[in-house]
């Protein structure tokens, strides 16, 4: 009997070196092909937006950015594309030496126009076209700081906003803004795009265009009388001051619409120029002691009828943006998160009715853009296996047509992905994405990479697994090398609901953790992750999330922070924008230093043991070095492995492409370092 | 301790001005007044030395310098080379080199031929030499890609060794690999130099990288045969330089180093005794330091202890006073060191007996001695003395009998001394200390007048001379002149943690800080309100460094101050540890890490209770300074302003921890100025006639 038994034992042991072996075998003949998706093929591949789209649907214009490396440095310019759409007949515009960028239609779309800058000197021109039978011709030479322009829709004027950086002093004076100062100017042009006079300047000294990263600031009314503008007030910037106004242009008038202490985006004219729709963000309002949680301030979506004043207001709950109005001036248009999800809404201003274009294969739709008569619609779609591609259709008539961008070459669908949803500690559901590595064979336990999102009011949604998720870590690179990447929508990101998106306040590190550490036990009943191989990274809250994991647990056998905060009480009067922090923890630290410091990942700096390597942006303004470089000493004290990579000119989103290769790399090092 | 920073200030300059060689800032309308003037007009003796053959001195001389254009204006401390040729005769007559970039280092060849000199020039600091009584340039060595940071030239004249900088290899394009405290990393080169000062025959003395300990000191010297180098060193361990530095001799020949000293603590400045029997240095690995947890060797005491060459044994010669004591060189028979300590605000120079029992104190006056050195006959001393009333003045005297003349005066002041300086003692709320400081203020007809009182708390380890000449302009935003002109009241308590009075005061606020220090400076205030003309209802406050975290403490204890000014002051001690390049200074004075003890940290910290803050108050921060980075003042600025108490934040361009553009320092004074006339409410009595 005894004998029977170690018999086994001993051919079970021989069973299981041969496995070895052949797993040794067939992971050398992995390492001999190259990887599937490198940290170099993330930058590579140009990035697609859409500009505009032509009245009768006819034509797209497309600006596309290239980011390449010659000789350790970064190469980047941008063209400008005209699609026929039906003929899919292409015309580029820009270069290496020259890009082109904001290209528009004007004059119903007979012709369009563009700015042309020299990538080295960032002397620039504004140019026409038309559209039809292209013969450039250049109007005028534009200030190197011209930053964004937009004709009218008569096409009888343009507005434009120049920036003037500040001079550099010799002493800076802290909370006096020390932004770029942008003003918006109106020129007057002939028929063949002569400018008349001298352009004339609609914003006072005093007003400051606001600068919302990635938002135009001003909109034209579709009756060429009136601008909506949105502007900041200048100096203290805790409660930054943004005001909504309307520019009569003839007139020279201001109406002020609303202000808020959060933001305005999506300024939105109604097709009859009488109405503007927009998102107000959170206002917190005055300071009070303790502040009103989050779920009271929400951004909301009003809608201002500007002869009468009378305005409506909804719930702007998990809504993106307002692309547009539908031409009858019925419905408003735009991109609402649907969990892990974004769709196209149409929202019934009479009845409040939301409703869905629903999309098969493209599980994510952004960069929505209305032509100028609001009849059609183009669009930028994508889904795990396959990046952003450019679609357009009529809106009455939804049936999107994929124009080929060149993207469509791309196809990472050796590499499976799922959205999957489990109960956290308390029951709450949540939902997060799982992307295995290449050619993943069911039963293998895998090591596993959980990748945390920043915000926290932020979302991971079913986008292509080759890109930089939160800027900050790639799913397809780590599934190349045998990982695969578990995200996370944990409560406090959007998506699923005010209710959902507030469960955060004053618990930031205790449920949200609970839920990530829930979707990882998930994995490893399910059989997917080997719970002696899992690895945490994240980005800004999510590198927050990862130095308050390794606190709490040592279940991780590695950790990269990166950009994340260690110490909210010195993070809060360091960073430039303070409010968020103020909102979660309903008050600043003077309100509730305990809540604070027990929030801290510092304060479980004693129990820490996991190899942390954290990455910084030397320029970072969100979350400044000072946070990383806590992290490090107290990692260094407590002789925990640790290294500190700062990136000498890199702010907050990690986007200067050798960054993101170095960063990637860096990540993948450090875990493979404490990988089985 | 000061003693010991002054004299390190030379060292400074160099790096502190190759920061500031491309400071340059928009054109300003720039017409200094009568005190501008003044302080532009500043000259520091930072070194002075006889030549061998006694005959003449060399002298650095350090002041700013500002370039205006109608387009720009820039600044930089800078150091001129001058020599006084014959400078005890009738024919004296200086000659000052007209040297273009940063120079720092000058002396003497053995054969009093020539001065050598380190330059800065425009890629690698070299050595040039200038026959002394005329400025004819020469350069004799340049490395191709270090700098040359210090040199020795043997005893005979006939080699030279050379300490010259590593490049530090953590960093690319795109990223810093970032550390704490990465030593500077050094090698030691030995050459040969021939009749004709030419260089030849490089050996590596060091063929391993070597760093220093905190404390730099002087790090290497000769033996009198000029077989050996001896060397003060930091060894290093997977690239981080032991806290704890030895004592190690080199020989020229096998290049193989023998460790003299070594043991739980600092050991620097080693010198050899003219007889080359005995290693002398300054350590403060001593046995009534054991117990103390602290080992800081700024704050412990320290002692010269001399090691035997040949049998190893050590002995250790008396304590100066102070127990911080600088060695400054040899006694002729090998029988005595002289040194330098700080006794109360004043620095003095001491010979010390090789019996370990002897201590005699050579200086009697009251002065900041900024350097001081011995000649190659050992029986003449130069240095350099200032107070508040004169400015720094060259001396040489013999050591028997010690009788100093002046032998470099003073360039004539723009300013009157028409201030009054009196010490105040006091006694400490527990009785446990006798207090003193300095009480400065205006000359003035009116009777019945009180003074407005601005109580100046320096930094721990302060850049500035405790006498030093109140019309100078210094590496910090700080004049005495300028503030007595406006009428202001001056007052400088030693509190508890000064420097100057012992080892037991220096050490009395560790794991206490803010507690007995800020009594022992209101007892000192209220002292001053009783006895003599001061409006308590305009009392100020500023602090530098350490003596900013005092000011950021003081705003949550009391309201009692209409004005606060915080120089580049700690305010959050669990982030300053987290960022500061130099944490040993917090590691020590709070005795745990945060994470062993969070009460006391947070309690120590002013944002714990920042709800209390009522008084207005200016922070001051070098942009890029990196032992308390300005974000400190950032964590300080935020909560007040959002509280509503009146603050400002200036962040000043391209300044470190101490400010090396002189023009952006006169920026910061007058932002200091406007701060302090704004909330005490004070207009300035009648303006006197030198105030244009």
């Amino acid at each position: 009997m005894i004998q029977r038994k170690s018999t086994q034992k001993i051919i079970g042991i021989f069973f299981f070196l041969f496995f070895i072996l052949s797993l040794t075998r067939s992971a050398q003949a992995e390492q001999q092909t190259a990887p599937l998706w490198t940290p170099e093929d993330v930058v590579a591949r140009p990035t697609v937006a859409i500009s505009d789209i032509s009245s009768d649907g006819k034509y797209t214009l497309m600006g596309v950015s290239y980011r390449s490396i010659k000789d350790g440095k970064s190469i980047e310019f941008s063209q400008c594309t005209l699609i026929n759409n039906e003929s899919l007949e292409k015309k580029i515009i820009g270069d290496e030496k020259n890009s082109c960028v904001q290209p528009y239609f004007i004059k119903s779309d007979e012709k369009f126009t563009y700015i042309i800058y020299n990538n080295q000197t960032y002397k620039s021109v504004l140019c026409v076209e038309e559209t039809g039978s292209p013969k450039k011709r250049q109007i005028q030479e534009i200030p190197s700081n011209l930053i964004n322009y937009r004709f009218a829709p008569d096409s009888k004027s343009f507005a434009f906003i120049l920036e003037e950086s500040p001079q550099t002093p010799a002493r800076s004076i802290e909370g006096e803004r020390q932004d770029k100062k942008q003003s918006l100017y109106l020129q007057k042009v002939d028929v063949d795009f002569q400018c008349i006079g001298e352009p004339q300047q609609l914003t006072s000294s005093k007003l400051n265009m606001a600068s919302l990263s990635g938002s135009s600031t001003y909109i034209w009314s579709p009756n060429s009388q009136k601008i909506a503008l949105v502007t900041q007030k200048p100096g203290w910037n805790l409660p930054a001051a943004f005001s909504l106004a309307v520019l009569n242009v003839d007139q020279g008038t201001f109406k002020t619409i609303d202000e808020t202490r959060g933001v305005f985006t999506s300024v939105r004219f109604s097709p009859d120029s009488q109405k503007l729709a927009f998102i107000k963000g959170e206002d917190f309002g005055e300071q009070k002691s303790p502040l009103k949680p989050l779920k009271d301030v929400a951004s909301t979506i009003q809608i201002i009828d500007l002869n009468t004043g009378k305005a409506e207001s909804f719930s702007a709950e998990d809504i993106w943006n307002i692309a547009g109005w539908t031409a009858d001036g019925q419905k408003i248009v735009g991109i609402k998160q649907v969990g892990t999800k974004q769709k196209i809404y149409q929202f019934v201003i009479q009845s409040k009715e939301l409703t869905f274009k629903e999309l098969q294969d493209l599980p994510v739709i952004h960069s929505l853009v209305f032509s100028q008569n609001q009849k059609h619609l183009g669009f930028l779609g994508e889904n795990f296996y396959h990046p952003s591609e450019l679609y357009v259709t009529s809106f009455e008539d939804f049936n999107p047509k994929q124009i080929r961008t060149g993207n469509e070459k791309i196809n990472l669908s050796q590499i499976q992905a799922k959205s999957l949803k489990w109960k956290s500690f308390d029951g709450v559901e949540i939902e997060g994405i799982l992307v295995y590595p290449q050619n993943y064979i069911v039963g293998q336990k895998v090591p596993l990479i959980v990748s945390i999102h920043g915000g926290p009011s932020a979302v991971e949604s079913e986008g292509f697994v080759g890109d930089t998720w939160f800027g900050s870590y790639c799913p397809a690179v780590f599934s190349s090398l045998g990982y695969a990447t578990l995200v996370v929508n944990y409560r406090g990101s959007i998506g699923y609901g005010t209710k959902f998106s507030n469960l955060n306040y004053q618990d930031l590190g205790r449920g949200d953790y609970q839920d990530i550490m829930a979707g990882i036990d998930f994995l490893i009943k399910e059989g997917i992750a080997d719970p002696d191989q899992l690895f945490i990274t994240g980005h800004s809250y999510g590198g927050f999330m990862t130095a308050w994991a390794v606190g709490h647990t040592n279940r991780f056998k590695a950790a990269v922070m990166s950009a994340g905060i260690s110490d909210w009480i010195s993070h809060v009067s360091l960073t430039d924008a303070p409010r968020p922090m103020e909102a979660l923890f309903g008050g600043f630290y003077w309100d509730n230093y305990d809540l604070y410091r027990k929030a801290s990942p510092l304060s479980y700096v004693d129990d820490i043991k996991t190899p942390t390597l954290i990455l910084q942006g030397a320029q970072d303004q969100r979350v400044p070095i000072s946070q990383a470089q806590q992290m490090y000493q107290a990692l260094q004290g407590k002789n925990v492995p640790t290294q500190l990579l700062l990136y000498v000119n890199q702010a907050h989103d990690f986007s200067n492409p050798l960054v993101v290769i170095d960063s990637l790399k860096e990540k993948i090092k450090w875990f493979d370092k404490y990988k089985k | 301790m000061v003693f010991l920073r002054i004299l390190l200030g030379c060292c400074m300059l160099i790096s502190i001005c190759k920061s500031s060689l491309h400071a340059e800032i928009q054109a300003k309308d720039f017409s200094p007044n009568t005190i501008q003037k003044q302080l532009l007009a500043t000259r520091y003796i930072s070194l002075i030395e006889l030549s061998p053959d006694n005959k003449h001195l060399v002298l650095l001389y350090t002041h700013p310098n500002i370039f205006s254009s109608p387009q720009e204006q820039s600044s930089q401390w800078e150091n001129r080379v001058a020599v006084k040729n014959n400078y005890a005769s009738e024919k004296a007559h200086e000659v000052e080199f007209q040297t273009k970039g940063v120079v720092s280092s000058p002396g003497w060849t053995v054969d009093s031929k020539w001065i050598s000199y380190i330059n800065q020039g425009d890629k690698f600091a070299s050595l040039w030499i200038s026959p002394p009584e005329e400025y004819k340039p020469q350069k004799i060595l340049e490395l191709e890609n270090n700098n040359i940071i210090e040199y020795r030239w043997s005893p005979d004249g006939k080699k030279l060794a050379v300490l010259v900088d590593i490049p530090p290899s953590n960093q690319s394009a795109i990223k810093i690999n970032y550390s704490i405290g990465t030593p500077a990393l050094y090698v030691l080169y030995i050459f040969d130099v021939d009749a004709k000062m030419k260089i030849s025959n490089q050996i590596l003395l060091t063929p391993e990288n070597i760093a220093f300990a905190n404390n730099k000191g002087n790090q290497f010297n000769w033996t009198p045969d000029g077989q050996n180098i001896v060397l003060s060193h930091a060894p290093l361990e997977n690239g981080k330089a032991s806290k704890f530095s030895q004592i190690s001799l080199i020989p020229i020949k096998t290049q193989h180093l023998q460790t003299i000293e070594k043991g739980e603590g600092t050991y620097v400045s080693p010198l050899v005794s003219p007889d080359g029997k005995f290693v002398a240095y300054t350590t403060n690995d001593l046995p009534e330091n054991a117990q103390n947890p602290i080992r800081l060797y700024e704050v412990d005491s320290s002692r010269i202890c001399v090691t035997d060459l040949k049998s190893y044994e050590k002995k250790c010669l008396a304590k100066t006073p102070n127990e911080n004591p600088f060695s400054i060189g040899w006694g002729k028979e090998s029988r005595s060191l002289f040194v330098g300590d700080q006794e109360g605000n004043a620095h003095h120079i001491y010979e010390l007996d090789l019996d370990g029992k002897a201590l005699r104190r050579l200086t009697q006056d009251e002065y900041s001695l900024r350097c001081a050195s011995l000649n190659s006959s050992r029986d003449m001393i130069s240095y350099s003395a200032e107070n508040l009333q004169t400015p720094s003045e060259g001396y040489v005297s013999p050591i028997d009998p010690f009788e100093p003349k002046k032998v470099v005066s003073a360039l004539p002041s723009l300013l009157k001394n028409d201030f009054v300086v009196e010490k105040i003692q006091w006694k400490s709320k527990d009785d446990k200390f006798n207090l003193d400081g300095l009480f400065i203020y205006p000359k003035t007809t009116q009777q019945n007048s009180s003074f407005p009182l601005l109580t100046i708390l320096q930094d721990y380890f302060s850049f500035l001379p405790p006498l030093g000449y109140v019309g100078d302009l210094s590496f910090i935003p700080l004049s005495y002149a300028a503030l007595l002109e406006k009428g202001y009241a001056l007052f400088i308590p030693n509190r508890r943690g000064s420097n100057g009075y012992g080892v037991q005061f220096r050490q009395a606020l560790f794991k206490n800080l803010g507690n007995e220090d800020y009594e022992d400076v209101m007892t000192g205030i209220d002292h001053l309100i009783k006895e003599k003309k001061v409006d308590p209802q305009k009392l100020a406050l500023w602090g530098w460094g350490y003596g900013g975290y005092l000011t950021a403490w003081t705003l949550i204890q009391t309201d009692r101050f209409k004005a606060l000014v915080i120089g580049q002051g700690i305010v959050d001690p669990i982030a300053q540890i987290g960022t500061t390049n130099e944490p040993a200074f917090l590691e020590a004075v709070m005795g745990e890490p945060y994470w062993n003890d969070w009460q006391i940290w947070r309690e120590k910290s002013s944002l714990s209770h920042i709800k209390s803050a009522k008084t207005p108050t200016l922070l001051q921060y070098g942009e890029y300074a990196e032992t308390i980075f300005p974000s400190q003042g950032k964590e300080l600025y935020f909560p007040l302003r959002t509280l509503g108490v009146p603050v400002q934040m200036i962040s000043y361009q391209n300044q470190a921890n101490v400010f090396s553009s002189p023009h952006i320092t006169l920026l910061a004074l007058q932002d200091l100025e406007e701060w302090l006339d704004t909330h005490l409410g004070f207009q300035p009595p009648e303006k006197k006639e030198n105030n244009k």
